[in-house]
């Protein structure tokens, strides 16, 4: 059936803030979805609160509201724009969970607005667990014995029938959210009690626990006619127990026979039949490696990050074919766009091996539990394609940014066989090197299956590497045959020479080709120019190039693999418009990433794709292909930026600001020089090596000083010390590991922090706008509720950043994008931080400002001047909208993570909030970041030294709003003192189990906020990191700076609800 | 392992290691897609003789394992890019290589296996030798290589005509469904490569339902006139037949392997 006749304005809601389990690959999902819909004509409107996406694109849909994902604000939106449809499964599970609830409630039907996607009862049967069951059981299908409960009783009763270890599964969560593996009936209290919190209806799943079981993944597509294929089967190198988000994942199956495999193939379309699924699912299974049992664990009827992997490996792109299923075509109506002649019913054949590995933010949580389990802790990953499956995890290791580019890792050479050995049994992050190390010690295959219960057929291939190592290592010389075996198992020749200690000299070197994605193993001829690299004798992109040759010239732009804390989706908003610039000015645009989840490899993005890792060689090969007229670093983040030096070395033209701006801008020396030039104070401060000369510079600035390394990405490893303890605790960690670059030691300055973004031509410079932050300095900016624009800024003070601006954009010679940050202390504006390259803040202030600023860069890059696009020098005029973003964390899901905010970054993603004034703005970037504004209720208060004169005026605004105030010892009696009525609570170990003791206060209920500051954090053992974890893990917002509280409070005054406010179609800003 | 080497009758050549059976193999050289069951690919009857190429980058993965359903016929020659003879599976009663070895197949990897398919799907399957050494690079056929299908299995049409003369239900599949095309005059002709995988689209014409089916087969029905039958199912991909309901007699043939179908519905 062609495109349905009754469908004209489809709702999409989007996913939200990136927070752990649900990030770019939704971005990607919704893009894709809201092109393919207005491909057909339709009329898009779209509600995301998450500004740094494409699909917030203006040109992605016909109205966007960018606004809080609350059932309020969406149904508001519905009634303003009438739509006749709305899309439910592209949005993630915050899309999903939304839709149904507009459903159920019957608002839907009330509204005239059809469900597209998955109807109610296929969600039901998908995700409650009773009804899964059911459904399970009425087709034959096994699922491991479990059983829905309510009660942590129930939990322990059944967990006694099934017998322990047994695993918890809360309903209706994303990533696993509140689950785990218990192997004791004490354990399993925590866990299940934790669980009921977490599911929105206080459902979970107590389930017989199958450790060892192989994990099995099928992606599945079915049209309305019942017609349904497996786009990709998946397996997890890691057996069940770890999330599959977590875990070390390679496409297609490589450990099935045909027998079991068509077993679970046939199963996957069963359930996906008897759920009625019309469009993208994800089902997976749990196989028992000496036999054919099987069971199911989970289906999600919805595009998903699995869905989004499966479309990257294949080719195959499931959330447009997904989307064009909803709308009424079938199967065999869709082309295949890859091959341009077949039809998106064939199943995709692959020729290559895939492999996706997680990035995980533990360099940053030093503190964090590296444990995997159910709940999902990586924060992004990479994906690679080999022709074997040596070469696709040697290039996923390199690739996912960890600083090897071998499975070796360097901490694990220290250990002693027996520790190794025992470390085996750990399942944790570190578990594949920790097997590649007992490997490199002569454990056996047998040995470590009998542990780690990986297939052998896994561990066999990590020997394979752990062998030619040895043989590299051995001193007998380097043949051209083991180097030849060595490029086939995907080494770099820069890691053959550390490894053999020998040069090249003497070797007849291979270069990388590169072959197709095509879908079908190469059965028809290719359209689309993807490929990936590998050590063979045909390239097929250079074939593709030859074949193609448009006469135009070609850029290649690097993209900024995997997202982690600090390198976001942002860089990939501003990658892909970059590319987009580029077409536009008639220009092949070209590009290298390896992230799966973005839009930029999608492989209808750029002209050409590359899949590879960012790194200096595997770069070296795709110019050598291509033979590119220029390379664009400035867009992907620090992955891209490191690419610099080498790229100015083999003499690639790089675009924009010169490499040698770049490398002044982040080396200390180099980069006080050019301040002193330009006459720019900054915080004095100074370089150390070692534990001793950081206390002397500490000394002699006076306390606090701000400690970081040079060349930082999202403050990591970044601390205000306030004391010498602090100072030596610091210097310990990071002396840990080898400094190549020395460690900075500045003063640290409390005042306003002020960001600006501009472009610049290389003679003029544009401001679109200045924004300013909520808390003061000392928060990571990537942490700060951020506003544009400034609110509080005198106009001399405005005059000045703009007059710093534009001498370091001119002294940097600056073409294209910069982001400075700027702290304002006692009237004076200090320069803290410059980055000549895109930054977070691109994508809202573009948005906001209506200047789109990736464009604007891009064309400067070219030679088009600020002026010939017709914009004058300067500061942009400022909009007539205030827009606020905030922060959004992921704590839930890191144990053991101090939740204080400070100079290192935490936060996983943002929102917006958009209004006429500041106030609603605020209040709306608060709602969507899931604060919940209480009337009524409890505030506890616990904070440090400094902070307690400021504490009173803050709980004296919390109490006129009628909130009983709590509060621990010293904080209690500044309150008092101050006639601020405060009831006294008990620290920690005071009186652990008084009703008063600020645990169980927080445990009660009675507590909606808390604000906790403390002058140490990070280690878990702390009391004021305890209580913090203690709110986080209660669902009770934690404030941790007196600004964010002041702001929240600032909200709470307004006592307005999402009905007073005015929904904004940024469209028409 | 021994070097060994492809050469195809237009003169290229590929250069790899050997495994399985020693000894030089001629047949033609042709592709198959399935990622799983190489076991059941290379035992297929419609092999025989055929030297088959895996686009799977791995093969041999998961052993060899004894199916009561294993065929007694097999392909002559099998070329891999990895050959893995290390199998993990818990069925799994051998490796690969022991079975060629038995069977007396020849095997050929180590090899780019993607730029032999394309070379075959743009010059069309072709007839090639594996040998384990090489001289003048020549590949000479002493006979040339039967095409005509009805030459070729010239018995087995026959044998099919008789039972379509004996009033007997027909459900035919696979190479019968040729055998019984050809035996009710239907024109059979040899594909460029085939189809051999097991993702190919199928559309039943009756209902607009489509299967993914599994295939493996270089010939196919041309066209069925109308009095004989009428096709039911066509390849969602290229439009050839895949299924005919024969109107003179209680007869269905279809071009894949109909098992599956079944089991995947």
């Amino acid at each position: 059936m062609p495109l349905r006749k009754d469908i004209h304005k489809v709702l999409v809601i989007g996913s939200g803030p990136i927070v752990i389990g649900q990030a770019a690959e939704f971005d990607y999902a919704g893009t894709q979805a809201c092109r393919a819909l207005k491909k057909e004509g339709l009329e898009v409107v779209l509600i995301n609160s998450n500004p740094a996406t494409i699909m917030t694109d203006k040109n992605m849909a016909d109205k966007i509201y960018i606004e809080p994902l609350t059932l309020d604000a969406v149904k508001k939106i519905i009634k303003i724009e009438k739509p006749d449809s709305l899309l439910s499964t592209l949005g993630g599970q915050t899309g999903l969970t939304l839709s149904m609830q507009l459903a159920k409630d019957g608002f839907l039907a009330q509204n005239n607005v059809k469900l597209l996607g998955a109807k109610p009862e296929t969600i039901d049967k998908a995700e409650d667990r009773q009804m899964f069951k059911d459904t399970l059981e009425s087709i034959g299908e096994p699922c491991i014995p479990s059983k829905v409960v309510e009660s942590v009783e129930a939990a322990l009763d059944f967990a006694k029938v099934i017998t322990y270890p047994v695993i918890v599964r809360p309903a209706f969560t994303m990533g696993g959210t509140g689950g785990g593996i218990a192997q004791t009936a004490e354990e399993l209290e925590t866990i299940a009690e934790n669980g009921i919190r977490s599911s929105p209806i206080g459902q979970i799943l107590v389930e017989k626990c199958i450790s060892g079981w192989k994990e099995i993944e099928f992606e599945v597509i079915r049209d309305s006619k019942g017609n349904a294929i497996t786009v990709c089967s998946m397996e997890n190198i890691d057996p069940v127990g770890v999330h599959t988000g977590d875990s070390i994942v390679v496409a297609p199956c490589v450990t099935l026979g045909n027998k079991e495999f068509n077993m679970l193939r046939t199963s996957a379309l069963n359930i996906v039949q008897a759920l009625g699924v019309e469009g993208g699912c994800n089902v997976q299974f749990a196989l028992e490696p000496n036999s054919f049992d099987y069971g199911v664990i989970e289906v999600n009827p919805r595009v998903s990050r699995s869905s989004a992997l499966a479309s990257k490996a294949t080719g195959y792109p499931i959330a447009k074919v997904a989307t064009r299923i909803a709308i009424g075509y079938t199967l065999d109506e869709i082309i295949n766009q890859v091959t341009g002649t077949t039809y998106a019913c064939s199943e995709p054949a692959l020729d290559y091996l895939v492999v996706k590995f997680p990035k995980f933010p533990f360099d940053k949580f030093v503190y964090a539990k590296k444990t995997l389990g159910t709940q999902m802790k990586a924060t992004g990953e990479v994906m690679s394609i080999g022709t074997s499956f040596e070469s696709a995890i040697m290039k996923a290791i390199r690739g996912a940014e960890l600083g090897m580019d071998t499975l070796t890792k360097p901490e694990f050479t220290k250990l002693s066989d027996d520790e190794i050995i025992a470390k085996l049994s750990d399942i944790d992050v570190d578990r594949l090197f920790c097997i590649f190390e007992a490997l490199k010690r002569g454990v056996s295959v047998d040995k470590i299956n009998e542990i780690t219960w990986v297939d052998k057929w896994f561990i066999r291939k990590f020997k394979n590497l752990s062998d030619i190592e040895k043989e590299m290592a051995n001193g007998l010389g380097l043949t051209q045959e083991l180097y030849n075996r060595a490029k086939n198992y995907g080494y770099l020749d820069k890691t053959i020479i550390e490894l053999s200690k020998q040069n090249l000299d003497n070797i007849n070197r291979k270069s990388m080709v590169y072959k197709t994605v095509d879908t079908c193993a190469a059965e028809f001829a290719a359209d689309t120019p993807y490929f990936y690299s590998t050590y063979d004798d045909e390239n097929e992109a250079a074939e593709f190039i030859e074949k193609n040759n448009t006469g135009k010239k070609k850029i290649i732009v690097f993209g900024s693999g995997p997202i982690r804390i600090g390198q976001g989706i942002e860089f990939d908003y501003c990658s892909v418009h970059c590319v987009w610039a580029l077409k536009e000015l008639g220009y092949e645009a070209i590009i290298c990433n390896n992230n799966p989840e973005t839009v930029s490899t999608d492989f209808d993005t750029g002209d050409r794709l590359y899949f590879d890792p960012l790194t200096p060689e595997d770069a070296d090969s795709i110019l050598a292909t291509e033979k590119p007229d220029g390379v664009v670093v400035q867009f992907g983040g620090q992955t891209a930026i490191k690419l610099t030096k080498h790229l100015q070395k083999i003499g690639a033209n790089i675009l924009g600001t010169p490499a040698e701006s770049i490398d002044a801008a982040e080396d200390r020396e180099k980069f006080d020089v050019l301040l002193e030039q330009c006459g720019i104070p900054r915080p004095e401060g100074s370089t150390v090596f070692t534990t001793e000369e950081a206390l002397t510079v500490a000394e002699e600035l006076g306390y606090p000083v701000l400690l970081r390394p040079s060349y930082v990405l999202g403050g990591q490893n970044m601390i205000i010390a306030h004391c010498d303890d602090d100072v030596s605790e610091y210097m310990d960690i990071i002396t840990a590991t080898k400094l190549e670059n020395p460690v900075l030691v500045d003063k640290y300055m409390q005042g306003v922090e002020v960001e600006v973004d501009a472009i610049c031509d290389g003679t003029d410079f544009l401001i679109p706008g200045i924004m300013e932050h909520i808390e003061r300095a000392g928060v990571h900016s990537g942490d700060s509720i951020s506003v544009y624009p400034t609110q509080t800024l005198s106009s001399k003070i405005k005059k000045i950043i703009v007059d710093y601006t534009e001498k370091l954009a001119k002294a940097l010679k600056v073409v294209g994008l910069v982001n400075i940050q700027y702290v304002v202390h006692d009237n004076q504006v200090y320069v803290i931080e410059v980055n000549p390259r895109s930054s977070r803040t691109v994508p809202y202030i573009s948005k906001v400002t209506g200047v789109p600023m990736v464009d604007i860069a891009v064309k400067a890059m070219l030679g088009v001047s600020l002026k010939e696009q017709g914009y004058e020098s300067g500061v942009f005029p400022e909009s007539g909208y205030i827009a606020v973003k905030v922060p959004v964390f992921s704590f839930e899901k890191l144990h053991d993570v101090d939740t204080q905010l400070g100079p290192e970054m935490k936060s996983t993603g943002e929102v917006l909030g958009i209004a006429k004034t500041f106030d609603e703005a605020l209040f709306k970037g608060l709602m969507a970041a899931g604060v919940k504004m209480f009337s009524e209720g409890g505030v506890l208060f616990t904070v440090r030294n400094n902070d307690k004169p400021e504490i009173i005026e803050i709980a004296e605004r919390f109490e006129r709003l009628g909130f009983k105030l709590y509060a621990t010892g010293g904080t209690a009696g500044v309150l008092n003192r101050n006639m601020v009525a405060a009831n006294f609570a008990f620290k920690i170990n005071e009186e652990p189990n008084h009703e008063r003791n600020v645990i169980s206060l927080i445990e009660s209920g009675k507590i909606q906020y808390v604000i906790s500051t403390s002058e140490t954090g990070r280690k878990p053992a702390l009391d004021s990191v305890k209580i913090r974890r203690k709110s986080t893990e209660r669902g009770v917002a934690c404030l941790t700076s007196l600004d964010t509280a002041s702001a929240l409070l600032k909200c709470l005054e307004m006592n307005k609800t999402i009905d007073d406010v005015e929904m904004i179609d940024i469209t028409k800003i | 392992m021994k070097k060994a080497w492809l050469i195809l009758q237009d003169g290229t050549k590929f250069e790899g290691y050997s495994f399985g059976a020693d000894g030089d193999v001629t047949g033609e050289v042709v592709f198959a897609t399935n990622m799983t069951g190489f076991q059941e690919s290379l035992t297929d009857p419609n092999c025989q003789g055929q030297i088959l190429v895996q686009t799977f980058p791995t093969v041999g993965n998961v052993g060899i394992n004894e199916e009561n359903s294993i065929s007694e016929k097999n392909a002559a020659g099998l070329i891999v890019r990895e050959y893995c003879d290390e199998p993990s599976n818990f069925r799994e009663k051998g490796t690969l290589g022991e079975f060629m070895k038995q069977r007396g197949i020849t095997g050929l990897c180590g090899i780019d296996t993607r730029k032999l398919t394309r070379h075959l799907r743009e010059h069309g399957s072709m007839p090639g030798t594996i040998q384990l050494t090489i001289d003048n690079g020549q590949l000479t056929i002493n006979e040339p290589m039967k095409i005509d299908f009805t030459e070729i299995y010239a018995n087995e049409i026959a044998q099919m005509k008789k039972r379509t003369e004996s009033n007997e239900t027909i459900f035919a599949s696979e190479q019968e469904h040729l055998f019984l095309a050809a035996a009710m005059g239907c024109e059979i002709y040899k594909m460029k490569t085939g189809h051999r995988g097991n993702n190919q689209p199928v559309i039943d014409l009756r209902t607009g339902k489509i299967h993914i089916t599994r295939q493996n087969h270089g010939y196919a029905v041309k066209s069925v006139p109308a009095d004989v039958g009428e096709v039911i199912l066509e390849n969602v991909n290229d439009r050839t037949i895949e299924g005919i309901k024969y109107k003179n007699i209680p007869a269905v043939s279809v071009q894949f392997n109909a098992a599956e179908v079944e089991l995947c519905r």
